[in-house]
C-alpha cells in the first residue's frame, strides 16, 4: 500500500494556500515574483497551481488584475480587491483560532 | 523554422481550453514561463538554441504536462471527457471514423455494384448503414471513456503521464490557415486537364481498344461513353465549379493563408459538386455507347458500365460528403486570428 503521508502534507499545505497568497497581494505582483516571494518565506507553491488559483481568486472577486505591457514583456499583475481584503481579514482571524487550537491539541498528544 | 517548446506548450495547453478563456490563459502562461525561465538563468534569457531548449524543457517539466496545467486552468468539472483523456478519446474517434467508413464504403461498393440500374433505393440504404455504424462505434467509444473519465482516480490519469513526459515530445503546432501549396497546385492542374478533357477532347473519355482488321492490319477503336444528356444538362455546371475551384485556388497561392471567407468559398464549391453528383446519381443514365462498333460490344459496354458509372459516382459523392464535413469543422474550429497575438488583447479588470 502506497505511504499516505505526502498525500496528507499536501492537503494540509494545500488548504494554506489562499490565505498565504492572498496575504502577499496587498501590493500589486505579478505571478512569477508572487511564487518567488512565497518560496522564500518557506512556502512553496507549485507553479501549475499558484497561477491557476490566482485566477480561480479573481473570478471570485477577491483580487483584482491588470495586463502591464511596460518593461520587456506583458505580465499580469494582481492585487486584493475590497472583498479580498475583507477574506484575508476574516481568514487569517480563523487561521489563529484554528493553529492555537491544533498547537493546543498538538501539545497534549506529544 | 519550428515553434520553440514554450510556443508548442502554450499551444497544447491553450487547445484543451473553453475558447472564451484561451487566449487570456496563453497570454498568461507565455509571461509566466518566461518570467520562470529567466528566473532560472538570474534575469537573462540563454544565448544559443541548445541551452535555450534545456533551460525551456526544465521549466516546463516544473509545470507539467499540458493536460495537468489545463485541467487546472479549466472550470470546475462539466465535461464527459476532461483533458487527461481527451486526446486519447479524439485519436480513437478519429482511427474508429476512418475505420468504419472504409468498411462501409467496401461493403456499400460491392453491393453497389451488383445493384444494376436501381441505384437510388440503395444509395439511402447505405447511407442508413454508414449512419447507424457510426453512431454505434462513436457512442460505445464516448461510454467506454466517459465510465474510465469516472473510475479513473483523477490524480492517478495525471500522474500516469508526468511521470514519463518529456518537453520535448510536444507536438509542432500545426497552423491551421496554412495552405499546402503542392495540394493547391496539384488541383490547378487537375482540373485544368478536366476542363481541357471535357471540352475540347470528350472522345477521351470512354473505351479504347485495338482489333485486327485481316490478318495484319491492327486498327484502333474508341468508343465514348458519356451520353448527350451529360454534355448538354451537366457539364456547363461543371464548368463553372473548374473556374470558380481554379480562381479560389489562385486567389489562395497569392494569399498565402486561408481565411474565414476563403474557406467559406471552398465549403460552398464543395457543396455545388456534391449537389451535383447527387443529381447525376439520381437523373437518367448517363451511359451511351451507341458508337460502339459491333451489338456485341454494346452489350458488353453496357454490362460493365452500366453499374461501374454509379457506383463510381456514388464512392466520390461520398469522399465529398465526407470532406465537406471536414471543411465546415475547419469553419467552425479555427481562430483565424492565428497564431495568437503574443501580447495581451485586453487589459483585465
Amino acid at each position: 500500500m502506497a505511504d499516505p503521508l505526502p498525500n496528507l502534507i499536501s492537503e494540509l499545505r494545500g488548504g494554506t494556500f489562499v490565505l498565504a497568497v492572498l496575504s502577499r497581494l496587498g501590493d500589486e505582483q505579478y505571478g512569477y515574483a508572487l511564487s518567488q516571494q512565497l518560496a522564500e518565506q518557506g512556502m512553496d507553491v507549485d507553479q501549475g497551481t499558484l497561477y491557476p488559483l490566482l485566477r480561480r481568486l479573481e473570478k471570485q472577486g477577491l483580487l483584482e488584475s491588470r495586463w502591464s505591457v511596460e518593461g520587456s514583456q506583458p505580465r499580469r499583475y494582481y492585487k486584493l480587491s475590497r472583498e479580498g481584503r475583507e477574506a484575508l481579514r476574516a481568514l487569517g482571524a480563523e487561521w489563529r483560532s484554528l493553529s492555537a487550537a491544533v498547537n493546543r491539541l498538538i501539545r497534549k498528544d506529544s | 523554422m519550428p515553434a520553440n517548446l514554450f510556443d508548442r506548450y502554450v499551444h497544447e495547453v491553450g487547445r484543451r481550453l473553453p475558447r472564451r478563456m484561451r487566449a487570456d490563459v496563453e497570454a498568461e502562461l507565455r509571461s509566466l514561463l518566461t518570467d520562470s525561465l529567466r528566473g532560472r538563468a538570474g534575469g537573462k534569457e540563454p544565448s544559443d538554441a541548445a541551452s535555450m531548449e534545456a533551460e525551456q524543457d526544465a521549466v516546463l517539466k516544473a509545470f507539467g504536462p499540458p493536460e495537468k496545467t489545463a485541467a487546472r486552468y479549466a472550470p470546475p468539472r462539466r465535461w464527459l471527457i476532461g483533458p487527461n483523456l481527451y486526446e486519447t478519446y479524439r485519436i480513437t474517434l478519429f482511427g474508429s471514423g476512418i475505420g468504419i467508413t472504409a468498411l462501409v464504403l467496401l461493403l456499400g461498393g460491392l453491393s453497389l455494384l451488383g445493384g444494376g440500374d436501381d441505384i437510388f433505393p440503395g444509395l439511402l440504404d447505405f447511407a442508413g448503414v454508414y449512419f447507424q455504424f457510426m453512431m454505434i462505434g462513436f457512442g460505445a467509444i464516448t461510454l467506454v471513456f466517459a465510465i474510465v473519465e469516472r473510475t479513473l482516480p483523477e490524480e492517478a490519469a495525471a500522474e500516469e503521464k508526468e511521470a514519463g513526459w518529456d518537453p520535448r515530445t510536444l507536438p509542432e503546432i500545426h497552423d491551421p490557415a496554412r495552405i499546402e501549396r503542392g495540394g493547391l497546385i496539384l488541383e490547378i492542374v487537375g482540373v485544368c486537364a478536366a476542363l481541357a478533357v471535357f471540352n475540347l477532347f470528350p472522345g477521351l473519355i470512354g473505351f479504347h481498344f485495338g482489333g485486327y482488321v485481316g490478318e495484319h492490319t491492327l486498327r484502333w477503336y474508341s468508343v465514348p461513353i458519356l451520353s448527350d444528356y451529360f454534355y448538354a444538362n451537366y457539364l456547363p455546371w461543371w464548368n463553372v465549379n473548374f473556374l470558380l475551384t481554379l480562381t479560389l485556388n489562385v486567389f489562395l497561392l497569392r494569399r498565402g493563408r486561408w481565411g474565414l471567407l476563403t474557406r467559406i468559398a471552398d465549403l460552398i464549391l464543395g457543396v455545388y459538386g456534391i449537389v451535383l453528383l447527387a443529381a447525376m446519381l439520381a437523373g437518367p443514365s448517363l451511359l451511351d455507347v451507341q458508337a460502339a462498333p459491333t451489338e456485341d460490344l454494346k452489350l458488353v459496354l453496357q454490362s460493365i458500365f452500366s453499374g461501374l458509372i454509379p457506383a463510381a459516382l456514388a464512392v466520390v459523392l461520398l469522399v465529398a460528403l465526407i470532406d465537406a464535413v471536414g471543411k465546415f469543422i475547419k469553419i467552425i474550429r479555427t481562430d483565424y486570428e492565428f497564431p495568437a497575438p503574443e501580447r495581451p488583447g485586453k487589459a483585465g479588470k
